[in-house]
């Protein structure tokens, strides 16, 4: 029994965040108006300096802390040094946004650190409350930051939706918590594993707690019926937010589930082969209403919102597939996580460069556009042919890698409905490629045609979106081509995480 | 083995590819420059791929060039896994040759030409890598690639035509194309993943095709599920090869695609279908291919009845081409299904020389219309008076397709009906009046087209440019070539169909 | 000495080969060369002929050793030479097999080569006149070589394979003849026709081919013919197979229902219907039947009496037609037709060596006759007999060369065709019950009849003044007339046995045991009355113009109608093509567009679509019912995991 103390240095990544924060807030009082933009290079360049100070500190650590309500092993450390590089691009992409359309800059880079922080912990929790207030934290900054264009009422409204939503979510979850508390007693992870394994004749309570705290739970990740409230905040919500939406916070929410799964369900074994019949329910509604909505849709956000929740029900079908005897699931739901990130990065990058230029989001907007913006259209058009799971892009590989998991674990009618809906989402996503190469522009407000009315289309976008799209661009074809160096960390992650 | 033959497949899928990435950061995008170039590259695939065949060891057989590179170890245990047989051989070879001449006479695409030349390649790097992989990983991977690209490749220089009754728009062409052959990928891929399963319960889950067909030689797949599975890949890749109900894609595509396009897809693509069935499907799975041979060598038999019926009363060009083609990818389809050496042979046979004809039959609607801008034969006539040379050329390729003698034509369809009527008789017959319809609906062509008085409004009409016809000339030496002397191409074969399992 | 002989024979696929290297090189350098390289082709053909001659000497001088021996089944001296061409299947393997080039000399095979090569020779040397000035002088050549070419190779070939071969590549230069004035629509259409129709027949062909290899399992006739004797092959597949190949052979020598595409062919120029509409092509199917005799007189020769039959209707039937036909070459193109049907009956009939020796005697007089038509219509431009008449004033060679010709297909003693018919009826007569011999008696009778009638028509009579610049035919057309007009008139010497190791035709050519000539005296004299009176009868009614058949045209008017339409046949297949084949084809592209395509196809994708905007509904945009949603979803998890459980 060591004391709380102890090894509290592992946690220095974590206290640093939470530092670089408060100083991008302090540092916000002083800076002039239309100097802020150094805030986001400061984030970054403190980000970059985080990264490699874990790398440095926590790499092979096998540790835990608070008596193991925190872990620092090599699952947290990749999915902290992930999450931290997603944070580096989103504020990448952010920056033209946030100057040309946003006020109160520092607050915007503060908050993004600070969800960060809660992703981090996310990771690392292995106990429901960790998790939980984690989970808040995380939920709260990312409240603000869909409420950020204030003077905006979609971006008011969706805010106002998510929060009311949300909280009705975390409710739940908490309800589900303390039900399973009330009924073994225990939260952390591995323990309620032992209590599972044990409880053949406990009170149903402990069953609905544990539906209700997965309720909580599929909300994060906006699956099927949880999800209604993606599309409408996705919309509202600023640009970038949309990105950090659909890119960070549902990895994050995925890295929960994974070690909550990992560690207290799948231990359990034989509830948990009563269980995974529930996640590939999920995993199928999630799936399919996910994509075939999406065929509806004529407002990218939307579109890319209902896409997300498509690729959820992919992840979800790993998730059901997760077992004690291979690691290839775990290895597949976190590949998928990595590669399905970068190649939304790149898409985000692309539409909000687009976004900055023209102030259109509509998909019938991206007429002509590889004619106006060669490069952008490129790194558009390979984004969308990864979502699509096509070669030689990212989307391809890890999409085989995760159904031929899932079919590997026996479930080979839920790989087989993945690789169905897989063709269904093709015609959206074709539709989008549509656009970009083959329509004319489309017309503008007054007259002309976009191109002609929005000089803007025919100049490179801003410095920090190429790099954005670039370095996405180049990971997406790598991960495509060549994942085995990836593959190699994310194999020793889950390790740590199926033990 | 030398140095070399351990890298040439390799070099044979890199070459395009490296193409296809170097043209994407050329400057110029509608400059000729990159026209040159694409012939560079083309021209060295197309050594590389001559090589590759002649070097070919017949005496020895079985899988030469053989190289293997790790890419993903662990459980799933994914290589880089290349070598080519008999059958696959001649594959590599007409695909280098209809590349060759694909990207000669693409002169004429003057509208974002780099980007049309780096989509042409990775199409063709993919085209490469299904038939020299040895991995279904990777097969699958180089299938989608090869598939991948016609979306834009049709929907970006493609043309949409208007026929009186209906509107054929190349968006819809492309989109169709895609999502049917996407949508055969999709059966290929869950049959791929049924047999990593199956060899996984066997405590040897592997995606190497060596190793799987080791497995399925020892009887690791019982015949239940060989019977389960066959489908999935006969159907999947099946779309690809035009099998009927499955081959609307087909002909909509080819009205749609542009030259080049036209030649490759008819040319080489439709054959990747046929070659999955024979190469997954029979290797791995004989006994599900043995049990569904039948219901293959029927459906085949429509391909080619219905194929040439509804060619008959097509009047554009490219539409009666492509119900053609559909109709004799039923002998390719009939052919593997006989389980029959000579009938396989035939239909391996018929895959190369049916390459070759479509593709200069469109090479050569493609350099008409670029001139006429129409492809009605009701409005086109008389064009032997002024194109000469392109009518010969094409009424050399219709007669290859209606299998008269002395051209590839005949001998592959020939060998098809040999096999056909030592299994399959009654179908046998059919297939043989199906060959005597061709004649109809290609002498009805050449007779509209080509043959008469042409009236005024062609009346400062040129023959094709000298390029194209240099192409033409040499497809035309070529059919005639295998159609007087197939041995070269047959011993290779042979060697080749000897080695499938239940032959 | 038989050694050398056979080496001879050894190189006789060289006869071919000339014409078939010498069609590309006019196609290449023709246009570089003097006279577009006609004379090319004409010097093949004539290596060809020369060849013939050595062959046949070779064959006079050989032995049964080595590639040589006596036919079990013909009991002719027979040689076979083969060379691999290449193999379908590893060789050795099971069910691989070898295919092979090869050729078969004997009897048959020499008097077809014989016939060919003189009358290719001869119809090239005319054409150098009759087509000069044609821009496409050059080409017509070179498709002429190649003609000749395929069809020694035809006549040379030992087996099926290589037979088929052939018999595609002469179809197909038919095709390009007949439509060499492609401008003319009636020539694309007639061209299309002549090779669809024999294409049709040609399915029967090849089926037949490939179900006798289904049984022997090798395409070489010898084993064939071995199978069939032996019994190696049952009675069912010999009979079907000979049936079928007969198929085969109706198409390609016009016989009914076959015979529609002849008469439309002669809008090829007219030395091509001499050589190929007449002399040699159309007798492809004569051949093939006596090439393939074995397989049809195998167990009890039942396909002979489908052969008599369609061959005895085919002659009456389209001699019935040439008498009333007004268009010169149209006449001949139904004498043709009517005279291929007596060579398929003579093979019906057992007249193996009537069947050949008619077909060469016919040969001659056909091609000389169609020459000197084809003389007529080049000075007078004119088809129709109508328009002529009297002609033997200002171009009295034709005239001449002409009437040989028809006075020989007359059945006139001591011309050719006299003899050969005669061959026929004995033939007829012997095998055949009475009705036969009384219905080919009666054809010869009207072959007489029309014969007499073009010839008067034509060259007798008044000179219309509309023809009085008519000149007669040039040298290079004269000198070709001229030498088949000698055949025309001697050729029937062959027939007899002279002093010496002849022994006529008939210890030549001939099936199972030769038999020295021999004549039938009823049958001649009967045959001898018949064709001159039918000859004076003629000169009565368009000479002299004593009798007028007038009367009797009003009487049969009806039966009249109809023979002059043609028995219909052409309007019942158009009417098959317009309402059955294309309607056919047309519903199926419907079908495939708006069925398979518009329905199966695109159905579904709209289905797909459709349902996902019908799914967009539930997202309302309203916050309440999300929490519902999320409330009900939460109730039912729970509600799920605790069924799962309890």
């Amino acid at each position: 029994m060591t004391s709380l103390s102890d090894n509290l240095e592992l946690l220095t990544p974590e206290f640093a965040l939470a530092g670089l924060a408060f100083l991008v807030f302090a540092v916000d009082l002083f800076l002039p108006e239309g100097k802020k933009i150094y805030l986001g290079w400061l984030s970054i360049v403190g980000l970059i300096g985080l990264i490699v100070l874990s790398l440095l500190m926590l790499w092979g650590e096998e540790e835990t802390l608070y008596d193991g309500l925190l872990a620092v092993d090599d699952f947290s450390l990749f999915f902290k040094v992930f999450f931290m590089g997603m944070g580096v691009f989103i504020i990448l992409s952010s920056m033209d946004f946030v100057e040309k359309r946003l006020k109160h800059q520092g607050e915007f880079y503060g908050l993004l650190l600070f969800s960060l922080l809660g992703m981090n912990i996310m990771a690392q929790s292995r106990e429901l409350l960790t998790a939980y207030i984690a989970l808040e934290l995380l939920s709260f900054s990312l409240y603000v930051l869909a409420a950020y264009a204030k003077d905006s009422d979609k971006s008011n409204e969706s805010a106002l939706k998510y929060i009311i939503v949300g909280a009705v979510s975390s409710a739940i979850l908490l309800y589900g918590v303390s039900m399973v508390y009330s009924t073994l007693g225990v939260t952390k992870f591995e323990e309620i594993a032992i209590g599972l394994t044990a409880a053949s004749e406990v009170s149903p309570a402990l069953w609905v707690g544990i539906g209700l705290i997965l309720v909580g739970l599929m909300f994060k990740v906006s699956a099927v019926p949880f999800h209604m409230w993606a599309p409408d905040v996705y919309e509202g919500a600023p640009y970038p937010v949309t990105a950090y939406l659909a890119i960070g916070s549902k990895a994050a929410a995925f890295a929960l589930i994974l070690r909550l799964v990992a560690e207290g369900f799948v231990p359990a074994a034989e509830r948990w082969e009563q269980w995974q019949v529930v996640f590939a329910v999920l995993a199928c509604m999630t799936m399919l209403v996910g994509n075939l909505v999406a065929l509806a849709q004529k407002n990218l956000k939307r579109l890319l919102a209902y896409s997300s929740i498509g690729h959820a029900g992919f992840i979800l079908a790993g998730i059901t597939a997760l077992s004690a005897t291979s690691d290839l699931p775990s290895n597949g739901v976190i590949f998928y996580l990595v590669g399905y990130s970068i190649t939304n990065l790149v898409v985000f990058a692309a539409v909000i460069a687009f976004f900055n230029m023209t102030g259109r989001e509509m998909i019938s907007d991206l007429g002509g556009l590889a004619d106006s913006q060669p490069f952008m259209a490129a790194c558009l058009g390979m984004g969308i042919f990864s979502l699509a799971g096509l070669p030689i892009f990212a989307g391809f590989t890890m999409k085989f890698y995760l159904f031929t998991a899932v079919a590997s674990e026996g479930y080979l009618w839920l790989a087989a409905l993945a690789i169905f809906s897989s063709l269904i989402s093709l015609y959206y996503y074709l539709q989008i490629i549509r656009q970009i190469y083959i329509e004319p522009p489309p017309p503008g407000v007054n007259g002309g045609t976009l191109l002609d009315e929005n000089p803007a289309l025919r100049k490179a976008p801003g410095f920090p979106l190429l790099i954005v799209l670039a370095s996405g661009a180049a990971g997406t074809i790598w991960l495509g081509i060549y994942p085995r160096p990836l593959l190699e960390a994310i194999e020793a992650a889950s390790r740590a995480l199926m033990g | 083995m030398n140095d070399f033959d351990q890298v040439a497949l390799l070099l044979l899928i890199i070459v395009p590819l490296v193409g296809s990435l170097t043209m994407m950061f050329m400057p110029g995008g509608d400059s000729k420059e990159s026209w040159y170039f694409a012939i560079f590259i083309a021209a060295i695939s197309l050594v590389l791929a001559l090589f590759i065949f002649a070097r070919y060891d017949y005496h020895e057989g079985g899988f030469q060039y053989i190289a293997s590179y790790e890419w993903l170890p662990g459980p799933l245990d994914i290589r880089l896994s290349l070598g080519i047989d008999g059958i696959s051989a001649p594959m590599v070879l007409l695909n280098g040759i209809v590349l060759f001449g694909g990207v000669l006479v693409s002169q004429t695409v003057n509208h974002r030409t780099r980007d049309f030349f780096v989509l042409l390649f990775a199409l063709s790097a993919g085209v490469y890598g299904v038939f020299v992989a040895r991995d279904l990983f990777f097969l699958f991977f180089f299938y989608e690639l090869a598939v991948l690209p016609m979306y834009l490749l049709i929907g970006v220089w493609g043309s949409s035509t208007d026929f009186k009754t209906f509107l054929r728009t190349k968006e819809y062409g492309a989109m169709k194309l895609l999502i049917f052959l996407v949508g055969g990928s999709i059966l290929v891929w869950i049959g791929i993943l049924a047999l990593y399963v199956e060899a996984s319960n066997m405590g040897m889950g592997t995606f190497s095709m060596s190793g799987l067909q080791l497995l399925s030689e020892n009887g690791a797949f019982d015949s239940k599920f060989q019977t389960l599975v066959f489908p999935l890949f006969m159907v999947g890749f099946g779309v690809l090869a035009g099998l009927w109900p499955f081959h609307t894609w087909s002909p909509d595509g080819h009205v749609a695609a542009p030259t080049a396009v036209s030649m490759l897809h008819a040319g080489v693509l439709m054959k990747l279908g046929a070659y999955g069935i024979i190469r997954v499907g029979m290797f791995l799975l004989p006994e599900g291919a043995d049990a569904w041979m039948p219901v293959l060598i029927t459906l085949g038999t429509v391909n080619v009845l219905y194929g040439a019926i509804s060619a008959m009363s097509q009047t554009d060009l490219k539409y009666i081409i492509g119900y053609s083609s559909v109709s004799h990818m039923g002998y390719v389809l009939m052919g593997i299904a006989t389980l029959d050496n000579i009938g396989m042979g035939g239909a391996v046979l018929q895959m190369f020389s049916h390459g070759m004809m479509t593709a200069l039959m469109f090479l050569l609607v493609g350099s008409v219309y670029q001139k006429t801008h129409t492809r009605d034969i009701n409005v086109l006539n008389g064009l032997a008076s002024r194109m000469p040379v392109n009518t010969f050329f094409f009424a050399i390729a219709g007669l290859a397709s209606l299998g008269l003698p002395g051209l590839s034509g005949f001998i592959a369809e020939f060998m098809v009906f040999t096999g056909v009527f030592r299994t399959y008789l009654p179908l046998a017959i059919l297939a043989v009046i199906g060959a005597a319809i061709t004649a109809v609906y290609i002498l009805r062509l050449l007779a509209r087209t080509f043959l008469g008085e042409p009236d005024e409004q062609w009346a400062n009409l040129t023959d094709s440019s000298p390029v194209e016809l240099s192409v033409g000339a040499a497809f035309v030496a070529v059919i005639i070539f295998v159609g007087v002397w197939p041995d070269p191409l047959m011993r290779v074969i042979n060697v080749g169909v000897q080695s499938i399992p239940g032959v | 000495m038989p050694v050398s002989g056979a080496r001879m024979m050894e190189w006789a696929w060289l006869i071919p080969v000339f014409s078939f290297a010498a069609a590309p090189a006019v196609v290449i350098f023709g246009r570089f060369l003097p006279g577009k390289g006609s004379w090319i082709s004409i010097l093949a053909i004539a290596g060809g002929f020369l060849m013939f001659w050595l062959v046949l000497g070779s064959w006079m001088g050989a032995e049964a050793v080595g590639n040589c021996f006596t036919s079990e089944n013909t009991q002719m001296l027979t040689c076979d030479y083969e060379r691999s061409w290449f193999n379908a299947g590893v060789v050795g393997a099971v069910g691989s097999v070898s295919l092979n080039w090869g050729i078969l000399i004997d009897p048959l095979t020499i008097a077809m080569l014989g016939l060919v090569t003189f009358v290719a020779l001869m119809v090239q040397v005319y054409s150098l006149a009759y087509m000069k000035g044609d821009p496409r002088f050059g080409w017509y050549f070179a498709i002429h070589s190649l003609f000749a070419a395929s069809m020694l190779t035809l006549v040379l070939a030992d087996n099926f394979l290589l037979l088929y071969v052939a018999w595609e590549l002469v179809g197909i230069c038919s095709y390009l003849l007949i439509g060499f004035w492609h401008e003319r629509r009636s020539a694309r259409e007639a061209a299309k026709k002549a090779f669809i129709v024999t294409r049709i027949g040609d399915v029967g062909l090849l089926i037949g081919i490939l179900l006798i290899w289904r049984d022997v399992g090798s395409f070489s006739m010898l084993d064939a013919f071995e199978a069939a004797r032996t019994g190696a092959m049952s009675e069912g597949v010999v009979t079907a197979s000979a049936i079928l190949l007969f198929l085969g052979a109706m198409g390609k020598s016009a016989q009914v229902p076959f015979h529609v595409w002849l008469p439309d062919a002669m809008e090829g120029p007219t030395p091509v219907s001499a050589l190929i509409h007449a002399a040699t092509m159309v007798v492809a199917g004569v051949y093939l039947v006596a090439r393939t005799f074995p397989l049809f007189e195998a167990y009890d020769a039942d396909p002979l009496m489908v052969v008599a039959i369609v061959g005895l209707v085919t002659a009456l039937g389209a001699a019935t037609v040439a008498l009333v036909a007004t268009d010169l070459k149209r006449i001949l193109a139904y004498s043709t037709i009517s005279h291929l049907g007596l060579m398929m009956l003579s093979l019906g009939a057992f007249g193996y060596t009537a069947a050949i020796f008619h077909m060469m005697a016919h040969g001659f007089s056909k091609a000389l006759l169609f020459l000197g038509a084809g003389s007529v219509l080049h000075s007078t431009e004119f088809q129709e007999t109508g328009e002529m008449g009297g002609l033997r004033k200002v171009m009295p060679l034709t005239a001449i060369v002409f009437s040989i010709g028809a006075l020989s297909l007359g059945g006139i003693p001591i011309l050719a065709g006299f003899w050969s018919k005669d061959e026929i009826l004995i033939a007829v007569n012997d095998h055949r019950n009475v009705t036969f011999i009384v219905l080919t008696l009666f054809t010869a009778l009207l072959s007489a009849l029309y014969m007499a009638r073009a010839m008067f028509l034509v060259f007798f009579g008044q000179l219309k003044d509309q023809n009085s610049h008519v000149h007669d035919a040039p040298a290079a057309m004269a000198f070709p007339m001229v030498l088949l007009g000698v055949l025309a008139l001697g050729f029937g010497l062959i027939s007899f046995n002279w002093p010496g190791s002849y022994g006529g035709i008939g210890t030549f050519v001939f099936f199972e045991h030769s038999e020295k000539f021999h004549f039938e005296i009823w049958l001649g004299a009967v045959s001898i009355v018949l064709a001159i009176g039918a000859f004076v009868f003629a000169h009565r009614v368009y000479v002299e113009k004593s009798i007028s058949l007038e009367g009797v045209r009003k009487r049969n008017s009806g039966i009249l109608k109809v023979i002059e339409n043609k028995y219909y046949f052409d309007e019942a297949y158009q009417w098959v093509i317009d309402r059955v084949v294309f309607v056919f084809s047309r519903f199926i592209a419907f079908f495939d567009r708006a069925i398979v395509n518009d329905i199966i196809v695109n159905g579904p994708a709209d289905v797909t679509r459709k349902f996902g905007i019908a799914l967009r509904v539930h997202v309302t945009g309203h916050v309440y019912s999300y929490t519902l949603a999320m409330a009900a979803g939460s109730v039912g998890l729970g509600l799920f995991v605790w069924l799962r459980v309890v």
